[in-house]
């Protein structure tokens, strides 16, 4: 099951009584948690019905929970946060002798069993295993949704989403502008994203669209940003608001070592892009190959027009050379200025 | 009453007073009327720009008696209390002292408390990047879901240390740096209302100085009206701050336009003489040069701030000075203030670099003659141009000194191949320290023993696999940057080229012949008659050692780390 599957069928009211939310996007994982939660409980419940562990009990003590009638109110809601309960299972795993093994046959009776009144929540970040019976258990009876790292091309859909629960609009460049920032993290966190754009909203409070300035003025200038916006101002040989941006981050900072390996990227796509347009590749397959969003390839190839392939070598040299110097001490960060400087000839 | 210091008094006590921060006050009070207060914030930014102010003020907002409000009172007794910092409510932490597990757990037994009088409580955590790993993540817990009445406020000098895990829980505000102007206008403001003498140069001064810090241009005011009673001037600014006057780096710069070495001399030993530090001469004055590069490169950026702040002053320099020299003398200046560092006298390094500056015209041509050597050079070897190659050749031919290896040129040979023969021994004659190529005519033998002593110490080291598969070769070269080896069958030299064999091969070969040398397998039949040896060993190398010996350094260097071999050389000759 999916993400959005489950958000539908909690829309129209079916609400399973086991959910296994697993994987790495933490943010998706709460988002579905709190959806399930609201879906079943109304706020003044909460207090009362809903409980959250922060580690599994014992199996006992959650069977007891399970078959606990609720006090007030129609339901209970369990939820347990990083469980353990469906962690592969080490080898020689002694501490789950044969004793266990009775209880956890009672566990399977209550899971594919569960009484109405209660839901239970089992999330965690940790590997699961897919083979150990529990999983399927509650793949049968409940549901198990994994919940894996979005990837840049999948962020436009999300944002899509979050901008209408938002009630926002963001103009078309700076939904690029927002993308084309993503695009260049190497990891994505939800969490962060979301925050910048509540704060972006909250920003632009009285109008409904978001504009690109709006965007510069507010999101945090993360060192991904402040790449972004320097190759965008060396690609148009402005050197001035390039060594500007740089000496930003340097200040604010940030160890040149980091902006000298997100710079190396930056160019390594640019050639790439240079070479197999060369070899007769269309931007779209460009940016495929390179697992790339569809425009960010066509943009890395309009900006790689403005570079020789020379230069583009020389400054890849450059860069390692930097990087080598770096570590070893010889340089300061007037290595990366003559870079940039170098660039923009 | 005692003296409370300007920055402390002008402390802005609501967000009208903030300075040059309109994106976070917009934003923050947006955020109050609309009653979306987020759980954690994170303010990050250099040093004076306003993260405490701002998250007492937002403290007052949420507590103030007339109701989360964008405009706190501060007169009712919440805002007051705060303001003095005796509020129950609000908990102003220095983590930097506090930084340990201990008190991040007595916080969070206090967090689930209500508040006191206001409505919310406050947690201001200052310079939270000192906390621990640990303390870090004991917050965790309590940053991701604390109680609906708290909230946290982080403020750090250096968001980069806080981890991505608190990171990703807070919303963040970066505070930026206050420009020069916004520094101007509030510094005329409290001159105003304290009643100050002080001449406006002089707060430019400040303000510029002050490096987007509004409570050190603040300090810095403080401290030269105590230092003065009359009136303040630019020039009792500088000598408290101990600035070299921009005159001097401009007199500097005019003597380097000028290539006037004494007057350059003259004005450093002034200089030093007044007590400035070497290094700082060395700094500022690469520092204007970087000034007038950038006004070069973009006259109408603002936005940047440039050292020694007159644009006309600016444009008469920059029309003195080429793009590049500057890069150059940039350069120069960098690496001379970093060699001071560690000199002995940094006074004979200042004078070194400035003279070189002075010199530099020399410098650029020798850039050029070598610009133009390589040229000539790719050429040569290019063979782009056959009818200028004899000259060429004499040239090389009378130059060199004689070497047992001339008599190989005499032969009659087609004129291609003697081009590369001499380029060759061009190359081996710039390096005498090491012999010149061991041709394995000339000592075959010694080749052969060594080859030996590799395949024994093989066996010796117990690689008896890599010997079976090794000893069906032969070493047939054998030079300070390579050594070809020769197989008959196809796998064995594979496999010889694998990694793990070849590094193993290479280190041992570096042990016999006491200099690091590449392996380089070539197929061939092992019945090689000796005599043809001579010469095709000779033109191997050329041939395959050029993909590997062209390469760049570093690109060296990564096959050497890395392992691999180069399958295709890019070619951009096209382009």
């Amino acid at each position: 099951m999916g993400y959005a599957e489950v958000i539908q069928g909690l829309k129209k009211g079916q609400v399973k009584s086991v959910y296994l939310l697993y994987g790495e996007e933490a943010y998706f994982i709460k988002q579905l948690e709190q959806a399930v939660i609201t879906a079943v409980l109304v706020p003044e419940e909460i207090d009362m019905n809903l409980l959250t562990l922060d580690k599994d009990p014992a199996i006992n003590e959650l069977i007891a929970l399970i078959e606990t009638v609720p006090f007030m109110g129609g339901k209970n809601v369990i939820h347990i946060r990083g469980t353990a309960l469906l962690r592969p299972r080490k080898n020689g795993g002694n501490e789950q002798g044969e004793i266990s093994d009775k209880v956890e046959e009672r566990l399977f009776k209550v899971i594919s069993d569960m009484p109405d009144y209660t839901h239970l929540i089992l999330s965690t970040t940790d590997k699961v295993d897919k083979r150990r019976k529990l999983f399927k258990l509650i793949e049968k009876h409940g549901a198990t949704v994994e919940l894996v790292n979005i990837k840049a091309k999948d962020v436009r859909g999300w944002l899509t989403a979050k901008l209408a629960d938002l009630n926002k609009r963001m103009d078309s460049d700076a939904t690029e502008y927002f993308l084309g920032v993503v695009s260049i993290m190497p990891q994505i966190s939800l969490n962060f994203l979301h925050n910048e754009l509540e704060k972006a909203a909250l920003f632009t409070d009285g109008k409904t669209r978001i504009s690109q300035s709006d965007l510069i003025t507010i999101m945090s200038s993360i060192p991904e940003i402040s790449i972004f916006s320097m190759i965008d101002a060396v690609s148009q040989k402005q050197m001035g608001k390039a060594l500007q941006l740089m000496g930003e981050q340097l200040k604010s900072g940030e160890h040149p070592l980091k902006l000298v390996s997100l710079l190396a990227r930056q160019v390594r796509l640019m050639w790439q892009a240079k070479e197999m347009s060369k070899d007769g590749y269309g931007s779209r397959e460009i940016a495929e190959r390179l697992g790339l969003v569809p425009f960010i390839g066509e943009k890395m190839l309009k900006q790689s027009k403005n570079f020789t392939p020379e230069i583009l070598k020389e400054i890849t040299l450059a860069l390692a050379a930097a990087d080598y110097d770096l570590k070893s001490g010889r340089a300061n960060k007037s290595a990366l200025e003559e870079i940039i400087i170098a660039m923009c000839r | 009453m005692a003296y409370v210091a300007l920055y402390r008094q002008w402390r802005p006590q609501d967000f009208e007073n903030l300075v040059g921060q309109k994106h976070i006050s917009v934003t923050l009070k947006n955020a109050i009327v609309s009653g979306k207060i987020a759980h954690a914030y994170l303010f990050s930014g250099p040093r004076g720009t306003g993260k405490t102010s701002t998250a007492k003020i937002l403290a007052k907002s949420l507590n103030c008696i007339h109701g989360p409000t964008p405009e706190p009172c501060n007169v009712c007794l919440n805002c007051q209390s705060i303001n003095t910092g005796t509020s129950m409510d609000v908990f102003e932490i220095d983590a930097a002292s506090n930084r340990g597990i201990d008190e991040i757990r007595e916080l969070r037994e206090t967090v689930k408390f209500a508040p006191v009088d206001g409505r919310y409580k406050v947690y201001i955590i200052d310079e939270v990047h000192m906390l621990t790993t640990e303390a870090f993540n004991a917050l965790l817990k309590t940053l991701e879901e604390p109680p609906a009445h708290v909230v946290f406020i982080l403020a750090t000098t250096e968001a980069h240390k806080i981890p991505a895990t608190i990171h990703s829980r807070c919303q963040r505000y970066d505070f930026r740096r206050i420009d020069a102007e916004a520094i101007e206008g509030r510094l005329t403001a409290v001159v105003q209302h304290e009643g100050l003498n002080v001449a406006p140069d002089a707060l430019k001064l400040i303000a510029s100085h002050a490096d987007g810090g509004l409570r050190d241009a603040l300090s810095i005011l403080d401290q030269c009206t105590t230092m003065e009673n009359g009136i303040i001037t630019a020039e009792k600014v500088r000598q408290l701050l101990g600035l070299i006057g921009h005159e001097w780096v401009w007199s500097i710069t005019e003597a380097l336009a000028e290539r006037d070495f004494k007057a350059v001399l003259m004005a450093l030993g002034e200089l030093i003489a007044l007590g400035k530090e070497v290094r700082q001469i060395l700094l500022e004055v690469a520092l204007y040069m970087r000034s007038i590069m950038l006004f070069k490169a973009a006259p109408d950026i603002d936005s940047i701030e440039l050292y020694g702040d007159d644009r006309n002053v600016l444009a008469k320099h920059g029309e003195q000075f080429k793009h590049d020299e500057l890069i150059d003398m940039i350069k120069i200046l960098n690496e001379g203030a970093n060699d001071a560092k560690w000199a002995p006298e940094p006074r004979i390094t200042a004078e070194m670099t400035l003279l070189s500056l002075c010199r530099r015209s020399a410098q650029a041509d020798m850039a050029n003659l070598l610009e133009r050597i390589a040229i000539l050079e790719e050429k040569v070897s290019g063979q782009s141009f056959p009818r200028i190659e004899p000259p060429i050749i004499k040239q090389v031919e009378t130059v060199r000194p004689p070497t047992p290896v001339k008599p190989v040129v005499v032969q009659p040979v087609s004129p291609k191949s003697i081009e590369k023969v001499e380029v060759k021994q061009e190359i081996s004659n710039e390096q005498p320290q090491t012999e010149p190529v061991v041709s394995s005519s000339s000592s075959s033998s010694d080749v052969k023993e060594i080859w030996d002593n590799v395949l024994k110490e093989l066996v010796a080291g117990g690689k008896r696999s890599v010997h079976a598969c090794v000893s069906q070769g032969k070493l047939i070269s054998l030079d300070d940057k390579q050594a070809i080896v020769q197989f008959a069958a196809a796998f064995p030299k594979e496999r010889t080229e694998k990694e793990d064999y070849r590094i193993m091969i290479e280190k041992v070969l570096t042990q016999f012949c006491g200099k690091t040398v590449q392996l380089c397998c070539i197929l061939g039949s092992a019945a090689v008659a000796p005599k043809a040896a001579a010469l095709p060993p000779k033109e191997k190398p050329v041939t395959t050692a050029s993909p590997l010996e062209e390469v760049h350094p570093a690109l060296r260097q990564a096959i050497h780390m890395f392992g691999g071999k180069v399958i295709k050389k890019e070619e951009y000759k096209g382009d």
